[in-house]
């Protein structure tokens, strides 16, 4: 299969956005700047994982409700092996590296210390998510779907408890605090201040680079082919020798792999990561943004986490101004109303989500020949068959 | 007598606690159209998901060229060539007619020969090839059955087990099916055991027949014999 032109004009454009975002930001002021950078980091994180989800849920049809167990391993995994020893690992690549000042600093930014160690970090969270997902998927998989989605539930509640409770690993509800920064460069009295604003937004678009592009690969493969036989008919799919199990797993495995990824690129956000960072709410707008973008589209599950994303970004931000202007005080979770209300009237006017799927996996074939696809949501023939 | 290319031998299985097939001892030859017919119930469905591995057995051997198929993965069945096209037109909605025709060559990496087999497909099927750029799930039902039944050719069979072609399909359309699977068999010499409940026109495609009742085989003889069968005019060719 061919990719889609359009739909790799499409993402390559939003990826050279996001890049120049910064810089156009920065002729707003730095309030501005700074806000920016805020509230597109986090849209950042949310279109990572709601990206590693679309390859479960949105490709293979497998309703997953816990994905923020896998984020917040990837997380837990690089915040404490960072942060173990006083920052050994750094300490380790500090030793051999040479010790580079003032500009050469961010030129050879790939000769860092503490970006060494993340990228260090970044294989051990990716093999250990792939492997935790193993090992819930071999027993639980061949569950039909709705009750692989309760075990998803019911096992990212238990991490949660796990890491709250853990303490001699975890840190407990304290969390894991004083994450180094992704670069030395970002910190301290000889910080560069441009990069110690930005690094971590740059990182996020490159992990998000890399997770569209694995994304875009693997269904356009012939193992994606696989993936989408398996989601549209599962029977058909046996009966053409599709083994189901194996490519159920491949889309767990895949999935867990990308969000270990989201999740260091948060670490690298938020230098911090505690258990209410793995709250139930954030499994559930992950499947948000997949819904509304449009289950299976890699352009739509894009503008689902950006949409999600900044809004929520804006409301945690926006609200408390507004609280202040009127004189009341607006509780936090109105951000979950609103989003029920986005998803209600998404779901009413574009049961597809905004971008469905058939112009892209279909080489834009469809498009030409003006053939339209029915208008049943597909979220809710998950786990039927037929 | 050489050895069948398929054998039943006491085979049981069921769903959950329930045996639904008690016993059944059935061969099909190579080359052979097979039908088995019977009422709801009986277990025709059963005995194909069972050939097909999607249902495991309980009791008893299936024997397929020369090696028994207990316990093999459907996908790998269906390497072994056995493909099943399951009831009630089990197409992929949500792709396209030509992508759709390209799963059912899944295990083939052979570009040339799967690019050759798909013109054959829309040679055999002519309307497929005008709609081959729509949606699966836009098709009307005698057309989903006509991709169905091409896409399980697509894998290169040497057995083809048919259920319900003809469910729910307007007549004409029937006799134009039938009148495909009796070609393929003869042309492309693929073995089919044929699921059916329109007894009639089974038994006048087929050259053996098994009569199927709640799970055990009652009867079993050539197809012309089975049609002219008091017992079998009266229960299933009405009188």
């Amino acid at each position: 299969m061919t990719l889609p032109r359009k739909e790799t004009r499409f993402l390559l454009i939003a990826l050279v956005a996001l890049l120049l975002l910064p810089f156009a930001t920065m002729l707003l002021g730095d309030r501005a700047w700074l806000l920016s950078l805020s509230v597109g980091s986090y849209c950042l994180l949310y279109m990572i994982n709601a990206q590693a989800l679309n390859v479960q849920v949105g490709m293979t049809g497998l309703l997953n409700l816990g994905p923020i167990a896998f984020v917040g391993l990837g997380a837990y995994t690089g915040a404490l092996m960072l942060t173990a020893g006083d920052n050994a690992l750094i300490g380790f690549y500090a030793g051999f590296v040479p010790e580079l000042s003032g500009h050469l600093r961010w030129v050879l930014f790939f000769l860092d210390p503490n970006f060494l160690a993340y990228l260090t970090v970044i294989p051990v969270a990716i093999v250990l998510s792939m492997l935790l997902s193993l090992l819930l998927g071999l027993p639980t998989l061949k569950l039909s779907g709705d009750y692989f989605a309760i075990v998803t539930l019911g096992f990212a509640q238990i991490f949660y408890l796990v890491v709250k409770n853990e303490a001699w690993l975890t840190k407990g509800s304290a969390g894991v605090t004083d994450v180094p920064a992704l670069f030395s460069f970002c910190t301290g009295p000889n910080r560069i201040e441009f990069f110690s604003h930005t690094a971590h937004y740059f990182f996020g678009v490159a992990v998000l680079a890399v997770c569209l592009y694995v994304v875009v690969r693997l269904r356009d493969s012939y193992l994606g082919r696989g993936l989408l036989a398996v989601r549209d008919n599962e029977l058909a799919a046996q009966s053409n020798g599709v083994n189901v199990a194996k490519y159920r797993m491949l889309s767990f495995m895949v999935f867990s792999a990308l969000a270990a990824l989201g999740g260091v690129a948060m670490l690298a956000r938020a230098k911090f990561v505690s258990p209410n960072d793995l709250n139930f709410m954030e499994s559930i707008l992950f499947l948000c943004c997949v819904v509304l973008g449009g289950m299976g589209s890699v352009r739509g599950v894009l503008l689902g986490g950006i949409a999600l994303g900044a809004l929520g970004e804006v409301m945690r931000i926006g609200l408390p101004v507004v609280s202040e202007t009127i004189g009341y005080e607006i509780p936090a979770q109105v951000r979950y109303v609103l989003f029920g209300m986005i998803l209600i009237l998404v779901m009413r006017y574009r049961p597809n989500g905004i971008l469905p799927v058939a112009a892209e996996e279909h080489a834009g074939g469809l498009e030409k020949l003006g053939a339209h696809r029915d208008a049943e949501p597909t979220f809710f023939k998950l786990g039927t068959k037929g | 007598m050489s050895t069948p290319l398929i054998e039943f031998k006491g085979v049981k299985t069921g769903y959950g606690q329930m045996e639904v097939l008690h016993g059944i001892d059935l061969h099909v030859d190579q080359g052979e159209i097979v039908t088995l017919i019977g009422s709801n119930g009986a277990g025709k469905t059963t005995t194909l998901m069972t050939l097909s591995g999607v249902n495991k057995v309980w009791e008893g051997e299936i024997w397929y060229e020369g090696a028994c198929l207990n316990g093999v993965p459907p996908h790998e069945i269906v390497a072994r060539g056995i493909c099943h096209v399951p009831e009630g037109r089990q197409i992929f909605r949500d792709l396209t007619v030509e992508e759709n025709l390209r799963l059912g060559a899944y295990l083939r990496s052979d570009q040339a020969a799967i690019q050759k087999d798909l013109e054959h497909s829309f040679d055999m099927f002519p309307i497929l090839r005008e709609r081959s750029f729509q949606l699966g799930g836009t098709l009307s039902g005698g057309e989903q059955q006509m991709l169905a039944i091409a896409r399980g050719l697509m894998g290169k069979p040497k057995v083809l087990l048919l259920d319900e072609p003809s469910l729910g399909l307007a007549p004409l359309i029937v006799a134009d099916i039938f009148e495909t699977v009796k070609r393929v068999n003869k042309e492309e010499d693929v073995t089919v055991v044929l699921v059916e409940q329109n007894a009639n026109l089974a038994l006048k495609t087929a050259n053996r027949g098994y009569v199927l009742e709640t799970g055990t085989i009652t009867l079993s003889d050539d197809a012309d014999k089975l049609a002219n069968n008091p017992k079998v005019r009266e229960a299933y060719l009405g009188g």
